[in-house]
């Protein structure tokens, strides 16, 4: 049976803490944002802990975290099979 | 104090100049900058005008706060009739003019009439005089600068200057300053060449007095330290604009190919990343912590030696995305083109994209196409065009310096569907539809499809909504598809801009980027640390709506109205076929559109056709609409 798995995709300061454009993560049933981003920070080190403001335990407004393209701010969003993750920074102008 | 600056009124026919006060009771309405070249705009611009005529004024002013030591206080707004679109002509200009026009003891230049041969304004320390441009006629951007520092032996002469596009009067030639920076839009380089005049020139060593100048540079590096610790200041500061493709091009948020698709796939040489190879520093405009623009080098290739500075991600989309080039040496070269030749890098990428499309489509004669290979990604036709039209050289190149509304006339009424155009004006390369409230921005915006004027980038970032409300003062979706809420969201946002391209900082240190940059609250105390003039919250959300409402008067005078604030059919009638599921097969729909419309124009006071009804313009002090109180 294939395994889960969502792809996640860095832009900005992430690209440059993982030095990779995309990554492909396997993933278990009842998978959260949270969980996500734990691995994250044991793979690339405690810049990801930054993404969530601990004084609203929610992602902080000046990171741009989309989910299949929505911007998400509750850490206990639900992720699932061939879901995409992009980390970002929230930035305007043209 | 910043009161004693004034306005100098040049006619270039007779040549002669009139310095003047400017009332105060007209700064408390209007403030500086953009709010007070409306005002003068409306009120001296008769109506029906040809905007290449020397009855035709052009307007230079700088911002209540020009010359503070923060938030990119060194902005210019330049504006008169626009030649490309015939309705208000208004752009914004960065880098370090406006506080040298400030220091040499000018707020605001009215230029009237036509100089009889080329020549150039020369404004130093209260003085202004004309003087001939006979030999700086036909040289670019650059080196206009330099030969006028070098004939005044003064390397901190600030010039704005014209290229070889604003001399062959293309319709959208810009006004620039500096290696890089443009008053891209609506043509005003233009109107500069319509009246013979090459550049602008100053030197000044007056002092500007601050009302509370403790406070104010307190609270500066208050807003400075602010910025700086910010996330996206900082990725600002390594990677400039570029950095909103990794976003677009990853979602489905971009126009590529014109407008047929909405990611440009293998597109990876486009990353901002990739930029590390050839920029050399950063640099910034007057009174910025961020410095967002690249300066570089390209040593290898058929282009080298090359030194600039930028690109945008305008220019990434006008000479990579949109005409499906995929290498960031041609986004680079095209940028210096434009640079160079002092044209509108959004207008020249959307139009040369758009004969790629009509030429794929056969929809242009071989006899047209001047000899050109005009397929998708040829960077050679890409770069050939930008010369052509900034020299009006061949039909082509000839026909596509009028811009889009004369070109369809020539090329055929088929060709009008494809043009990405509202009022004329070229859209940027985003792709609106997915997002009602940036696509409602573009419709309405005063000068033509554009992006600067009301957009809330931050409706992309899926705030929370009790956040959203907080700042738009109603409630509204945090969905960026959805249309609830959107026309307050698009208002709040324009008045916002209106304000800051008046008090003259730069946008991007506003609530463009992030929700806890500068607004309204911040501007209230800069003005008041700076002026002495104490204006709440309110008033100056005032104050911007009566700047907006006066954009309106201006083009419902010269004949537009609801029936010019529309989209491309395209938007309501071909769904993205690319992108992530929540971006992929969206397209406008139209009555809900509509409503939108209605929406935002209820909250402007305006009737359903777009016109501001007598009780708002008594409101907002603008009753006597042929002679406004100042």
């Amino acid at each position: 049976m294939m395994k889960e798995s969502i792809e996640i995709i860095f832009t900005a300061t992430f690209r440059e803490i993982t030095k990779k454009r995309k990554i492909i993560e396997e993933i278990n049933e009842d998978c959260t944002f949270e969980r996500i981003l734990t691995r994250l920070v044991k793979k690339y080190g405690n810049d990801f802990n930054n993404v969530i403001n601990s004084q609203t335990g929610k992602i902080s407004s000046d990171i741009l975290i989309m989910l299949n393209g929505k911007g998400i701010r509750d850490i206990d969003e639900k992720i699932k099979d061939k879901d995409v993750l992009i980390f970002s920074l929230p930035v305007g102008g043209g | 104090m910043v009161w004693n600056r004034k306005i100098a009124h040049i006619n270039l026919t007779s040549g002669k100049v009139q310095t003047k006060k400017i009332s105060k009771s007209l700064r408390k309405q209007f403030l500086g900058g953009r709010g007070l070249n409306m005002y003068y705009l409306y009120q001296y611009i008769k109506p029906g005008i040809d905007p290449l005529g020397p009855e035709n004024a052009l307007f230079i002013g700088t911002g209540i706060l020009t010359g503070i030591p923060a938030l990119g206080a060194g902005r210019c707004d330049i504006a008169a009739k626009s030649p490309l679109t015939g309705a208000v002509g208004d752009s914004n200009i960065g880098g370090f003019f406006a506080p040298e026009l400030r220091f040499a003891g000018f707020d605001h230049l009215m230029v009237t009439g036509k100089a009889e041969k080329p020549s150039y304004i020369w404004i130093h320390d209260g003085e202004v005089t004309i003087q001939d441009a006979t030999h700086l006629w036909g040289k670019d951007t650059f080196e206009t600068q330099d030969q006028i520092r070098s004939d005044h032996n003064d390397e901190q002469i600030k010039s704005l200057v014209i290229g070889k596009a604003g001399e062959n009067l293309v319709r959208y030639a810009n006004v620039r300053t500096g290696m890089k920076n443009a008053a891209g839009r609506t043509g005003m380089g233009c109107v500069m060449g319509s009246k013979n005049l090459k550049a602008i020139a100053t030197r000044g060593t007056l002092d500007v007095e601050f009302a509370y100048p403790d406070k104010l540079l307190d609270y500066c590096s208050e807003m400075n330290n602010q910025i700086t610790g910010s996330r996206w200041a900082s990725a600002q500061s390594k990677w400039g604009t570029l950095i909103i493709y990794s976003n677009t091009n990853t979602t489905g948020l971009i126009r590529t190919r014109n407008f047929q698709l909405n990611l440009l796939e293998d597109g990876e040489n486009l990353e901002p990343e990739v930029m590390d190879e050839y920029t050399i520093g950063m640099s910034g405009c007057y009174g910025c912590s961020v410095h967002c623009r690249h300066r570089y080098v390209l040593k290898d290739g058929p282009y080298a030696p090359l030194f600039g500075e930028g690109p945008e991600y305008t220019s990434l989309g006008a000479f990579g995305t949109m005409v499906g080039c995929k290498k960031m040496e041609t986004v680079l070269v095209g940028n210096h083109l434009v640079n160079k030749y002092g044209i509108d890098t959004l207008e020249v990428g959307g139009i040369i994209a758009w004969v790629m499309e009509l030429n794929e489509k056969g929809l242009l004669s071989e006899k047209l196409t001047d000899g050109l290979n005009l397929e998708w990604g040829n960077e050679e036709a890409v770069f050939e065009l930008i010369k052509r039209i900034s020299k009006r050289e061949g039909d082509l190149g000839n026909i596509l310096a009028d811009g889009f509304l004369p070109a369809i006339a020539k090329i055929g009424k088929e060709s009008e569907y494809y043009a990405m155009q509202i009022k004329g004006m070229s859209n940027l390369h985003s792709d609106e539809r997915p997002t009602p409230s940036l696509a409602l921005g573009i419709a309405t915006s005063t000068r033509g499809a554009e992006h600067l004027r009301s957009r809330p980038a931050i409706d992309l970032y899926g705030l929370p909504e009790e956040l959203l409300e907080e700042i738009y003062g109603a409630p509204m979706s945090s969905d960026y598809t959805s249309y609830e809420g959107k026309s307050r969201m698009v208002w709040w946002q324009e008045l916002l801009y209106a304000v800051t391209d008046s008090i003259g900082i730069c946008k991007f240190q506003t609530v463009f980027c992030a929700v806890h940059a500068p607004k309204f609250e911040e501007f209230s105390k800069l003005i008041e640390y700076t002026s002495a003039l104490k204006i709440s919250k309110p008033e100056l959300m005032e104050i911007g709506e009566r700047i907006i409402t006066t954009e309106r008067m201006f083009n419902n005078r010269e004949g537009f109205s609801r029936k010019d604030d529309k989209l491309p059919e395209r938007f309501f009638k071909e769904p993205t076929t690319l992108g992530l599921p929540i971006i992929k097969g969206k397209k406008i729909e139209k009555g809900r559109f509509n409503t939108m419309i209605d929406e935002y124009y209820s909250l402007h006071g305006w009737d359903n056709n777009g016109v501001p009804s007598e009780e708002t313009l008594k409101r907002l002090g603008l009753e006597n609409k042929y002679s406004m109180n100042s």
